[in-house]
Order: C-alpha cells, then structure tokens, then sequence
C-alpha cells in the first residue's frame, strides 16, 4: 500500500469538494486516527489488520485532504503511552512502521513529483535505531518538497514535547545564547517539535471518544474541535467533507492564531542554533548503517 | 487563483459552484434556526413538567450519587456566550450537591474574574449552613480544612493559568539546574494551578474550542457540549454527568 494514492474522486464527490471550495478550508488539519483496534474487534479479524487498514485510510484521506485544498496533516500515529501496550503488539505496530518507512523511501520520485513533504514530531530517541534512521531519512529526503506536509506524530505525546521545549530554552540560557528574560510564550512555541507548521485550523477526533489524549495540546488553542463518532477504518470522503463544513460553520469568532511579531535577535539566532542542531542530529540518525 | 478571505486562503471557483455554496450553508442556517426555536419550547415544556414533578421527589441527585465515575474536577469553559451568574452559581452549588470537589471557570476575556465579588455573593446566598465553598485566589493561597459539611472548591481561570505559566515553569528551571521530566513540569504546574487536572470540561458553545483553555491540564479531560439555546437546568446537568459516566479511558493500552 502506497503513501501516494491516486484514485480519482468520484464524480459526485468531486463537484461536492467543489463547493466547499467556494468557502474557507482549513489549511491544516489534525488527526486522531483512532479505532483500529475496536475496527478489528468488530469485523473479527486480528489487531494487525485493523492497523494495516488504518494506514490504508491515512493514504485515502491524504489524497481527499488534497483534492479539497488542505495543504497540511498531522496525525497521531504512535503515542508514547502505547509503548506500555503487550509487547507482541507494539512489535507489530513497529514492524508496520518499518514497512511503511521503507516504502516512503523508495516512493521518492513520486512524493517530489507532487511536492510532499514528510515530517515525524516525536521523541525519536524512544524508537529502535533502524526505525529512526528511517525516519531520519525520510524527513531529510523531502524536506524540500512545499505543495502538502504530512507530519506523523510518532513517540509522540504533548507533555513531552512541551517539556522538550522547556529543556531547549533552559539549556539555551545555561549555554549563554539567550537571557532568563527571553523566555515566554512565543520562544515556547518556536522550540516545540511543530515549530515549522502554522496551528491547526481543524483537529479532529474520530471513534466518538471526546478527549485529546496528550496531542497538539500546544497547538489546538484556536482550533475548531470536531468529535466524529466512526472508528477510524471506516472513516469515508463524506466524513472528512462533513467536518471541513462544520469547520466552515464555526470558524468565524474564534481568535485568529497568534502571530509573533518583534523578534529580538538573540531569539532568532538562538533558533537558528536550535533548528541546525535538529537537522545535524537528523543527519547523525541517517547515517547509522542498517540493514534493509 | 487564491484569494484571502478573513484570513483564510480561498481558491476561486466558477459561480455555479458559489451559488450552490451559498444556497447549501443558506438553507443550513434556516434549518439551524427553526430547529432551535423549536427545541426550545420543547426543552421549556419539558423543563416545567420536570419542575412539577420535582416538587415531588426530594432529592433529584440521589441516582447521581450511585454512579461509578464522578469527575474529580469539573471545569466550565465560557466560551462566546455569556452563562448568567445565577445558571454558574447554580452549578457550584449542583457540583456541591453531586460529590464534585473541584468546579473552575475559564473565561478567555478575563471579565469573569473581574467579576469574581459579586459572583461569590451570588453563590454564598444560595449556600446551606454546614456547607462550604473554597475559593481559590492567585494572591492568596487558600487552604482551610476541618469543616464538618460538604466542601467544594472553586477557581476562576484566565489565559495567563495557561501558556504564561508553563513560560514562567521554565524561567523557575534554570535555577534549579536539574534534570528536566515531565513529572517536575507537572509539579511545577500543579502548585501554582493548585487544582488537579480537570477530568470533564463543559464547553458552553456551539463552537467547539478550548478559546486557550490551559494547555498541559487538558491531556485526559473529556469535553462535552452544552447547548446553548436552551436554559441550563439541573436536569441537563444530571444528563452530563451520566454521559461522563459512561466514557472509558485506556490510557493509552
């Protein structure tokens, strides 16, 4: 199963999409993908292949999400919480994660061609070497792709992330970079793991479960929330085309997101320093010889 | 060709897609309209039976009381549409009712907590004798204990609870000069949020945002919806306790 699907939409769907296009879309837009398991239990097939047909539905809405003019995802794929799964499990998931990695890589060609740009937010030091090596590559491989931006959340949770970004500017000032005073809202949000991306205009929740479960907890300030009641494997066009119309329902009257302005340059060379390191650490994980 | 539009990127399309955009969201206010008007006089009737009966029964949270899972914390968010003080303090005093021992409100626009005096005033008056409400002040840190009748603890939020503080987390670590976990972060929030994380927030809106609730507390809390166009009884408040009730958290297996 490909990353990059081009099955064209039907041609109901397609004048649908359309429409709404007339309207505001949200130009980022997150994802719990949540339900496999629960998928599997119902059809009675194994956990396994709920999982498999969840990233087959992450495929199938990266395409709609494009169709409609969404230019950016980011779905929770792997939470840090689900490394305290059974063991037999999380190796499934992390073998899933592999193949899936793998195949990103030899699809090159075809993400450059329609500009994807794959970025992983996490705490990659959790995961096993090979994987994060193919990560690495993966980010590296299309950080220069600018049409769509997939970011996986991957050993991922929002209190961690937060974290990391308190650990960030406090090693800055330790390491004379930045002064005390430097630290406030804004330094936050530009060290967290999604400093690139602009915040979520929609986030969306699928299984019919009303909790955000440690993601984007930073970043869904300003967004429009959306509970949608289907397992995610089930999740269809007309369920991503019905949360873009809520989210045109709703939208107006909720704070615009904020924009920083002012920036001291200590501030801006002290993020360049941290935006080097990541890609010099990126590098380094890349490098570390597996065998494929 | 893209256009901006309210600050959002919006592709040109040709009119005969435009025109059926406008009749589609058009019709859906129409619809939207009459289904509230509607709703309201149904939940208004329905609210008078209620009342009616009421009168007969005694104590209308008894079944609450039996429920498996009641939130530890509950927590209002006001959103855009103004809850009159007397519907708030009445679910101070249903939370006290109900074995709820933390109620916070957050207001984004910080007029609520302007306006803390006279809401207390409200609520004090609605207060039984043996009863206790604590409440919770940035200057003062309050801790009375002792009370012999039911206590509840109540808390006013505004956006500096939230961002500002984790900001002010960090400025505190570079003394400290320890090893940075998430468990110091989160003891450092919780003794300046003094309240545990919250467990159900009510959001009462029909827009569905946290308006920059307190980030790091929201990681487990459940959100249910509060419909607006109808008054706030003690009936709905049961219902929303039920609904909680009922959510599961796996956390994470």
């Amino acid at each position: 199963m490909s990353w990059i699907n081009e099955n064209p939409l039907t041609y109901f769907q397609s004048f649908c999409s359309k429409v709404l296009k007339c309207g505001p879309i949200p130009r980022h837009v997150a994802i719990i993908m949540d339900g496999n398991r629960r998928f599997a239990r119902k059809t009675n097939v194994e956990k396994s292949i709920g999982h498999s047909k969840g990233f087959e539905k992450l495929a199938d809405t990266l395409q709609w999400c494009r169709e409609i003019g969404i230019n950016e995802v980011t779905v929770y794929a792997f939470s840090i919480e689900n490394f305290k799964r059974s063991s037999e499990e999380v190796e499934t998931l992390m073998q899933l994660s592999r193949e899936k990695f793998k195949r990103l890589l030899e699809e090159k060609d075809k993400l450059k061609e329609n500009g994807v740009s794959i970025r992983v937010i996490g705490n990659l030091s959790l995961l096993p070497d090979d994987i994060r090596s193919l990560i690495a590559k993966a980010i590296l491989m299309t950080q220069n792709n600018n049409k769509f931006f997939l970011n996986v959340a991957f050993a991922y949770t929002s209190r961690d992330e937060i974290t990391n970004a308190i650990k960030t500017v406090v090693n800055g000032v330790h390491n004379g970079l930045i002064e005390k005073k430097d630290i406030d809202e804004e330094l936050l949000t530009k060290c967290m793991y999604t400093s690139k991306s602009p915040d979520p205009d929609l986030y969306i929740r699928t299984s019919g479960e009303v909790r955000f479960s440690d993601f984007l907890l930073w970043q869904n300030s300003n967004s429009v929330l959306c509970f949608v009641e289907v397992l995610w494997p089930e999740f269809s066009f007309w369920h991503l085309l019905k949360a873009v119309f809520y989210y045109q329902r709703h939208y107006i009257g909720i704070p615009d997101k904020m924009i920083y302005v002012n920036e001291n340059p200590r501030k801006k060379d002290f993020l360049k320093f941290v935006e080097d390191e990541k890609i010099a650490e990126l590098k380094m994980y890349s490098n570390i010889p597996i065998n494929i | 060709m893209e256009v901006v539009y309210n600050n959002k990127t919006v592709v040109k399309q040709p009119l005969f897609y435009k025109v059926v955009y406008i009749l589609i969201h058009t019709l859906w206010t129409v619809v939207g309209n009459v289904y509230d008007v509607i709703t309201f006089y149904y939940k208004k009737i329905l609210y008078f039976i209620y009342e009616y009966s009421n009168k007969c029964s005694k104590n209308p949270f008894q079944p609450v009381l039996r429920l498996k899972k009641i939130p530890n914390h509950l927590t209002v968010i006001l959103g855009d549409e103004a809850l009159s003080f007397q519907e708030l303090a009445n679910v101070v005093i249903w939370s006290l009712f109900t074995g709820i021992n933390f109620i916070s409100f957050f207001d984004h626009k910080g007029d609520f907590k302007q306006k803390e005096d006279s809401f207390r005033e409200v609520v004090s008056k609605m207060m039984k004798d043996r009863d206790h409400v604590v409440w919770y002040d940035s200057k003062v840190s309050a801790y009375k204990n002792g009370f012999v009748g039911r206590k509840i603890h109540v808390k006013i939020l505004t956006p500096n609870d939230g961002k500002p503080l984790i900001a002010r987390a960090a400025e505190e670590l570079v003394d400290l000069k320890k090893d940075i976990s998430i468990e110091l972060v989160d003891d450092f929030v919780k003794k300046h949020f003094e309240f545990p994380d919250p467990d159900l927030a009510i959001y009462c809106s029909r827009k569905c945002t946290t308006w920059g609730y307190p980030p790091w507390q929201l990681r487990l809390t459940e959100f249910i919806n509060l419909e607006r166009h109808t008054p706030f009884t003690q009936d709905i408040f049961i219902k929303l306790l039920y609904r909680y009730s009922k959510c599961e958290q796996r956390l994470g297996k």
